[in-house]
């Protein structure tokens, strides 16, 4: 079975070449054949060598880095937006960790959650900006990636996967924005809210906050009197005085607002992306795995095909018909009783079996030499022939040679079919029927055909 | 391989019969009409499109039967016309007075003098690709008492100097084989018996080993191409496997559906989506059937078989158990021990620590679910109520005891059919006994199944591992049953 972590480009790559180009069973065979000593994998991704590089990924590709840029562009704009400081009020905390803790806790969650149903997704989640601008490439002149049968679910993952980038470079772009504008300026951060919340509470609120790097380092964790000195309430556009008295140190805020964002923007969101790529390979390896083109390639590349059968035209049989009309009863009388490749006491118990009298008894055919057999066929001239002959032996033409030569000297040529002494001479209708069949094709006027 | 045009893979058009063509062995089939040639031939080569019928004549020109893998050709079996004038040519070759050493030269010359003469245009056919180097196999029917007129036969195949053995082939229940033994014995150094319509794989087997010994350089091939012929075996069994896995996945997945409006007679709608459901299960153990056919090469094949029980019959009744459906005790035994099966993989994965309570419970669930579920093959729901507009679904399968019925159905239809041999003409009338059951299904077959079955009608999804290991199963049956 196939096995290797498999990205988008192997994934067409392979798509394509056990879609779009018919190869015979045999020429696949031969490539298993040429690459044996490759293993499965090698092989599967040297056959689909010539796609590589000239396919429609490079389409998708474009689409994420277009994306990315977009959402870094984005983040650098939101960034520098959360943090525009006039001088004449303190830039809000509050705003700006909304944008780097509580949406990338809730965007994480609800990505985590689609993951539980996005296997058995039957259509693409069309609404996804992703999606739309995948669809608007489409349109692009010389576009192939429409013809590439990808799967809704598979088209989902890699929308989830993207929109991790797309958060994870937003992020990017909140934190290049965060570090340039306190480098830049001196921004007075400060919080203020119309919840009834004391200082202690957002200390605590914060404190928790910072489980992930705290113990590690509590640089950048803002005390409990630094939260109190940056309250401010807007009140006609005045700012608090407590504000304005310690504005050296409200500067402080940035460190946790940077912390902040690389462990829940970055780190966490690093750790989803790197999870859900992780997934979407396992959900391109499954799907070429279970839509058997793979398994279906590499059983033609390493079965042997095994021939049997002829390559030589058959004739046609065409079976005789039975109806032979010069069928009789025997005799009780014969100048001559003849049996083919028969000792002449088997003849003679036959005679006596069925109360027929004869002149001359004689074996003819069988192992005796043709030189004897015309010999013989000499003395049955003008005579009344009974030849007995092997019910359970086709009529051989050496039978058929005997029988016509016997009926131009002879009067009248009576085969009697007749069964193996184990059976009383018996046969069956079948063995009757061959013979009636050859005596059909014979037609002699002087040949009759007896049953017993 | 040919040309490439820079890249890794043949073009179109490429074969592979560039690969170097070996002088390989050659056999040839021979012996008096109507004594099993064809039937032999048929076997050998796994085909079942040779004529054979009890008319003297039904096989006029020689026909080759390579055994080809990859392209190279590993042996060659030859279908001939029987002896018609033996004695006349017997009569030409000794009227040369030769030595032994010469004798063969003689045949060449009977060859060459009538080769263009209608009376010994079959003794031509079968004397041709002796005296190009292949083996003989003589075929005599060994129900049938000897006969002197055999000895012609075989002194003109002695003179052609050839390895050679014989074949005795016993067409009927009655046996001269101690008759013939005795005869052959005199003429050839290998006497087998081998009957074409009742032989085993492992008969097969043992006269291609047995032919590898007529001379030392056909040892090499001939095992190889015994080798391959045993994993080509293996490989059918899986693909037949695999073929009635991907049917039961279709059946026991499958829904139909047919929207109905307010005015319609939701009965007969009902009866006609029942029907189209029925159709669909009949075409698709068709197509199951066409495709095991055609694995096994049985592409000409005459069958009579007795239609899928759909049963407006009640399945407790006798009449389903005689088609191999399962009793209600059976049943809900099966439906226990899959639902253990299930719950043991809870507690392997806790490593015990539940005390085996996963097993239990699922025992008890699925003998339950499988008590509950009795007697219902399908149910039709009413669906949607969107914009007015209403429809019928049916499926998918939920009647677990004719999942049963139709697996089973699958495989004893491939057993028939791998068993079968391909000398056989006649019709094939496939009829199940009722003991067919207790045959495949037994303690450590049904958990497995009952649990696919299970996955399968849950939902639509592939379940590659339970597929796997039901594949295999399925392909172990088959082998036991075709052994």
């Amino acid at each position: 079975m196939l096995k290797y972590r498999m990205n988008l480009e192997t994934y067409i790559d392979i798509k394509q070449s056990t879609q779009y180009e018919s190869y015979t069973r045999e020429q696949i065979r031969s490539f298993g054949i040429e690459h044996s000593q490759l293993n499965d994998r090698e092989k599967i991704e040297q056959w689909s060598m010539p796609h590589n590089k000239k396919h429609s990924t490079n389409e998708i590709h474009h689409a994420s880095n277009l994306l990315g840029a977009i959402s870094l562009l984005f983040g650098l704009f939101a960034g520098f937006g959360l943090l525009s400081y006039s001088g004449n009020e303190p830039v809000n905390v509050i705003y700006f960790m909304a944008i780097s803790i509580a949406l990338p806790i809730v965007s994480m969650v609800l990505s985590i959650i689609s993951t539980y149903s996005i296997d058995s997704s039957s259509n693409p989640i069309s609404l996804s900006p992703a999606y739309l601008l995948e669809r608007l490439l489409h349109l692009l002149p010389n576009s192939t990636i429409s013809n590439i049968d990808i799967p809704p679910h598979i088209i989902n993952w890699l929308l989830l996967k993207r929109t991790q980038l797309m958060s994870l470079l937003f992020s990017i772009g909140l934190v290049v924005a965060l570090v340039v504008s306190v480098s830049i300026r001196d921004i007075a951060f400060g919080w203020s809210s119309t919840l009834d919340i004391s200082a202690h509470e957002l200390y605590v609120a914060l404190h928790n906050l910072s489980f992930g790097w705290r113990f590690i380092t509590d640089w950048g964790m803002p005390s409990q009197e630094l939260i109190s000195q940056s309250r401010y309430f807007r009140l006609g556009n005045q700012l608090d005085s407590n504000l304005v008295a310690h504005a050296s140190s409200l500067g402080e805020w940035w460190k946790f607002l940077l912390l902040a964002t690389l462990f829940y923007a970055i780190f966490l969101r690093l750790l989803l992306y790197i999870w859900i790529s992780f997934r979407y390979s396992t959900a391109l390896q499954r799907d070429i795995i279970e839509s058997g083109q793979v398994v279906k390639l590499l059983e033609w590349m390493n079965t042997p095909i095994v021939s049997t059968s002829s390559q030589d035209s058959e004739d046609r049989f065409i079976e005789g018909s039975r109806g032979y009309t010069q069928t009789s009863d025997i005799s009780t009388k014969y100048d001559f009783t003849l049996g083919w490749a028969m000792s002449s006491d088997t003849i003679s118990v036959l005679n006596d079996t069925l109360s027929i009298e004869s002149d001359h008894i004689s074996s003819i055919g069988g192992s005796r030499a043709i030189a004897e057999d015309e010999k013989l066929l000499q003395q049955c001239r003008d005579s009344d022939t009974l030849l007995y002959v092997k019910a359970w032996e086709p009529p051989t033409m050496d039978i058929v040679d005997l029988i016509i030569d016997l009926s131009r000297v002879a009067n009248r040529v009576d085969v009697v079919p007749v069964g193996s002494v184990d059976s009383g001479f018996g046969y069956s209708d079948r063995e009757f029927g061959v013979w009636e069949r050859k005596m059909v094709e014979i037609d002699q006027p002087k040949v009759r055909l007896c049953k017993i | 391989m040919g040309e490439k045009d820079g890249r890794d893979r043949p073009t179109k058009g490429e074969t592979m019969q560039d690969i170097a063509s070996v002088e390989h062995p050659k056999f040839v089939v021979v012996g008096h009409p109507n004594k099993g040639k064809s039937s032999i031939v048929s076997s050998l080569s796994f085909d079942d499109t040779i004529q054979i019928a009890d008319t003297p004549g039904t096989t006029t020109i020689k026909r080759s039967f390579p055994f080809i893998v990859d392209g190279k050709t590993l042996y060659e079996i030859y279908d001939t016309p029987g002896f018609q004038r033996p004695r006349r040519v017997l009569s030409w070759l000794q009227s040369h007075d030769v030595s032994a050493d010469k004798r063969a030269d003689v045949v060449k010359e009977f060859i060459e003098t009538f080769r263009d003469d209608e009376r010994y245009i079959d003794e031509i056919e079968l004397l041709t690709p002796i005296m190009q180097g292949a083996g003989i196999i003589y075929v005599v029917d060994g129900s049938k008492p000897y006969g002197e007129e055999y000895e012609m036969e075989m002194e003109i195949l002695r003179w052609t100097g050839e390895p050679s053995m014989a074949l005795i082939n016993l067409i009927d229940t009655t046996s001269y084989e101690e008759q013939w033994r005795k005869a052959l014995g005199q003429y050839f150094k290998l006497v087998r018996v081998y009957n074409p319509m009742s032989r085993t794989f492992d008969d097969h087997i043992q006269l291609l080993r047995a032919i590898a010994q007529l001379r030392e350089e056909w040892v090499a091939p001939l095992t190889q191409a015994i080798d391959i012929t045993i994993q080509n075996r293996e490989q059918r069994f899986q693909k037949t496997a695999q073929c009635i896995a991907d049917m039961m996945q279709d059946i026991l997945t499958h829904t139909q559906k047919i929207s109905i409006s307010s005015h319609d007679n939701t009965e007969s709608k009902r009866e006609l989506l029942i029907e189209r459901y029925r159709e669909y299960i009949k075409q698709r153990e068709k197509r199951a059937q066409k495709q095991i056919e055609s694995i096994w090469n049985h592409n000409h094949l005459q069958k009579e078989q007795t239609p899928i029980p759909f049963i407006d019959i009640d399945l407790f009744s006798s009449q389903s158990e005689s088609i191999f459906g399962l009793t209600k005790q059976k049943l809900i035994t099966t439906g226990v021990a899959s639902g253990a099966a299930v719950g043991a993989s809870a507690d392997l994965l806790t490593a015990g620590s539940t005390l085996f309570l996963g097993s239990a419970i699922g025992a008890i669930v699925g003998g339950v679910g499988a008590y509950m579920g009795f007697g219902k093959i399908f149910d039709t729901k009413l669906m949607g109520r969107k914009l007015g507009k209403r429809y019928l679904q049916i499926g998918p399968l939920q009647e677990p005891n004719f999942t049963y019925i139709l697996l089973g159905r699958a495989i004893y239809y491939s057993s028939t059919i791998i068993s079968r041999s391909h000398a056989m003409r006649g019709k094939l009338e496939i009829e199940v006994g009722e003991e067919f059951q207790d045959i495949w299904l037994n303690k450590e077959t049904t958990p497995i199944i009952a649990k696919y079955h299970k996955l399968l009608t849950k939902d639509n999804k592939t379940h590659s591992e339970e597929r796997v290991e039901y594949i295999d199963m399925l392909s172990l049956i088959l082998k036991r049953l075709s052994s």
